[in-house]
Formats: C-alpha cells, structure tokens, sequence
C-alpha cells in the first residue's frame, strides 16, 4: 500500500516525516512538496509533522492511502499562525 | 573577470523594474569614525536578508546608493542570493553598475550569499509517545478529531497537568548558516611624481567575506556569532601644489592624491543578540552586539534600543521602526574615555525583525 502526502508551508518552515516501527525515518517531506512511499499492513507507523515560523504563517498537510484503508482515512489539515509559531503535531497508525 | 560581470549585470537588468523601494535607513552621523575605519556594528548583521523563492528587492537612495537583490530557495532549505551594489553621487537619480566603455562602475559591489537552514526536529520515541497520550487525553477532553491536536493546542487549552507534561518534551528550533562573498571595485587617482604631478588612475577589486550562524533560542530571541574578512584601499592625503603658468608670473594650483592607496586588511568577529518584549504584540526590541577588529585592534558594543511603532501608508501597524541605538568604541589595549568612545544615534529603518526578515 501507498501512502501519498503533500505539504504546503506559506512563510514558515515546515517538515513531515513517516517514521516506522523501528524509528526509522521512511519519508522525510520539506516545506512545498510532495511525497509518497510504501506501507506494510499490519505495521506500526507514526506521522510526525513540524512547523516554525518567526512570522505570521499558514501550512496544509494532505495526505491519503491507496488503496483506501480504514486504519487511515484521508487525512486533512490546515493550520495558520497569526504570529510567530513553533508546532507539532502527529500519530500512530496502523494499516489493516 | 569582467565579461563574466558584465553578463550577470545583463542578465539582471531585466528583473530591474516594477520593485517597491525599501524605506531608506537613516542614522545620524555621530559615528562616522565608525564607518570612516570601516568598522561598524550596524552593517554586521549575521543574517542578511532571506528568503522567499525568486525575490526581487531594489533600493536607489539619490546621492547615495542602489541596490537590486536576487535570491531564490532551493531545495533542502538552501538559499542562494546575488546582489549588486553601487554608490551614486549627490545629483545622481540612477545607479550605473556597468557601462560599455568602462566596465563595471568604480564603487559597485557585486556578492554572493548562501544561507542553510539546519532543522532536524524529530521527537525521541519516548518524547513522542508522551505527547501521543497527552494529545489522546486532550482529542477525549475536547471532542476533537486526535489527529488534528497539535502541540500548541494543548499548550494553550490543556489542563495545569498536561501543560506541565508537555514542558518535558521540548521543540527544537532551526540553526542558520549564512555565507557572504563579495567583490568592491574601487579607482582611485593618485601621483606618484613630484616633478611633473602625472596623474594616475588606478582600480582595485578588493574581497569581502562574512561568515555567520544564528541560533534561535525562543520565538523572540536570537544570537548570531559572526566572522568577515575584509580587503580596502585607503586614498592618501590629499595635496596642494602651485605651479607657475607659462612665463607669466601668475601661477595655478592643483590638488592632487599623493601617494599609492593604502591597502588594509580586517578581520572582525561579532556577536548579536536579538530580543523583542510584550505580551502579544512586540512592545520594545533590543539589538545588543559586540565587534572585534583584529588587525586594528578596536572593539565597538552597540546598543540599539527599538521602541517607536511604524505604520503604513493606511495607518496601520507594521512593527518596530525607529528607537536609539547607543555604542561606544574603543582600542583594547588602552581603553577610550567614555567621553570619547561613546556615541549614540536615531534609529529610523525597516520593521525590526529578530530573524532578520527569515521568509519562507
């Protein structure tokens, strides 16, 4: 299975990382981009994503399974900093 | 050398166009034994002005100066900018970097700037998972989707009990790496011949390099230890000969540079602290940074102190804009008077900004 990302970072950075069970960094994404790569059913995963900005700052992560999986359902996020920001945000997932 | 400026100048001279100017700095002048001993705290910024992908700016100060900056984001958080310089005369309303005849223009400097941005903010796999229970406690409390909690929210609406947890896992901020090289041409006249006064013309393009890493420690603070390296030419004093004219008994006058420019080399260090106060919005900023000038052994702490708000054209506010700055210079190895060292000068500028204008 597929997992496919995309990252959009307007005046701010930004980075996203799918790390696997063993903590290994398996797609590392920065700033405006995208990315996708290879997932094991039945595995352990985790989406870590990062932002900083010493300004006002807008970011957007899409990121979608295919074929589709109930162990991650299309996921969206949209996150604007009025002012200067650092943040975090992330999961554990596993693949049915 | 020069057919390879002459086509950088070329090919910017497109891109030349259609740019807002950038409001002039101005300082007052009580330093300029500073700027005379090419020695000032003020241009030793660690960071020069990034980032955002194709940026064009362009400044033309009549009698002064004109710039034009490129810079573009590449990957991986690099960034690289060109940037062409060139003083103007009092009466001059545009900056001539190159011409046809004579080249690239005496008093033009053309740089070079890489930055990198080094981040690598990747939780632990414990400090993770501490912020996973926490962001699952939080995402049940609140009724909100888990994968949409982030840090900050529950640093904001968390319990005195998870906000205190969460102190434990720490974020890290990005670290700045930034490489300067330019190249000044200067021309200078000068004689060398006492007898005859033959005027020579001579040009000299002489290296600029400046190396800095900044490190954030907050959202509103910054240091920034800097190096450069720089190369000049000094004029020599200046002299007033009388020569008869002719048979007559009249005579002319002529002032002339005598003397081969003086070649100096610098090599400086600085460190930068940036900080900027209030609650929500920033209130006050301090500038605080400390030069040494190795080969001229001075040392120069300046102060400035940012407290007047600017605003738009349409009134609104847009940061910090003017304050005082305060400094004083000295030799090392005999301190100045304070009398002497110290000096002090309005501040009116760009927005403050304690990343330097960082851009994504």
């Amino acid at each position: 299975m597929k997992i496919d990302i995309q990252t959009t970072a307007n005046n701010g950075q930004m980075v996203l990382f799918v790390i696997n069970n063993n903590g290994a960094t398996i797609l590392t994404l920065n700033g405006n981009t995208k990315g996708s790569c290879l997932l094991v059913p039945g595995f352990k995963y985790r989406l870590e994503w990062h932002t900083w900005s010493p300004e006002a700052a807008d970011y957007t992560i899409s990121a979608t399974v295919t074929p589709n999986n109930s162990g991650f359902p299309p996921f969206n996020l949209t996150k604007s900093y009025q002012g200067p920001s650092s943040d975090m945000g992330g999961f554990f997932f596993t693949l049915n | 050398m020069k057919r390879i400026l002459f086509i950088i100048c070329l090919a910017l001279g497109h891109h030349c166009f259609a740019q807002d100017t950038v409001p002039k700095r101005i300082v007052d002048t009580l330093h300029i034994q500073l700027l005379k001993s090419n020695f000032t705290p003020l241009g030793n910024a660690a960071l020069s002005n990034t980032v955002s992908n194709v940026a064009l700016s362009s400044t033309l100060n009549e009698g002064e100066n004109g710039k034009i900056e490129l810079k573009y984001n590449f990957k991986n958080r690099w960034t690289g900018g060109f940037s062409v310089d060139q003083k103007i005369g009092k009466d001059a309303k545009k900056a001539e970097f190159y011409n046809f005849t004579s080249g690239v223009s005496p008093g033009t400097t053309i740089g070079f700037n890489i930055q990198k941005i080094f981040w690598s903010p990747k939780l632990s796999r414990a400090g993770f998972e501490q912020f996973d229970a926490l962001a699952n406690a939080f995402a049940k409390e609140h009724g909100v989707d888990r994968r949409t909690v982030t840090y900050n929210d529950i640093a904001t609406n968390g319990t005195p009990l998870q906000k205190s947890r969460l102190s434990e896992v720490k974020l890290k901020a990005p670290v700045f790496f930034n490489l300067k090289v330019s190249l000044t041409k200067s021309n200078f006249s000068f004689t060398a011949d006492s007898v005859n006064l033959k005027s020579t013309d001579v040009n000299y393009f002489t290296p600029n390099l400046g190396l800095s890493v900044g490190v954030p420690f907050s959202l509103r603070s910054y240091l920034a230890l800097s190096y450069s390296y720089s190369k000049t030419y000094q004029a020599s004093d200046e002299l007033t000969f009388s020569s008869p004219f002719g048979t007559t008994k009249n005579s002319f006058s002529q002032t002339l540079v005598f003397g081969k420019p003086q070649q100096k080399i610098e090599h400086k260090i600085n460190l930068e602290w940036r900080q900027s106060f209030g609650e929500t919005s920033t209130d006050f900023a301090i500038d605080p940074s400390i030069t040494y000038g190795f080969n001229t052994d001075k040392m120069a702490i300046s102060l400035p102190v940012y407290f007047i708000q600017g605003a738009t054209k349409v009134g609104k506010p847009n940061g910090l804009q003017g304050g005082v700055s305060f400094g004083y210079l000295t030799k090392t190895s005999s301190l100045t008077s304070f009398k002497d060292g110290f000096w002090a000068q309005l501040i009116l500028t760009t927005p403050f900004d304690v990343f330097g204008s960082l851009k994504k």
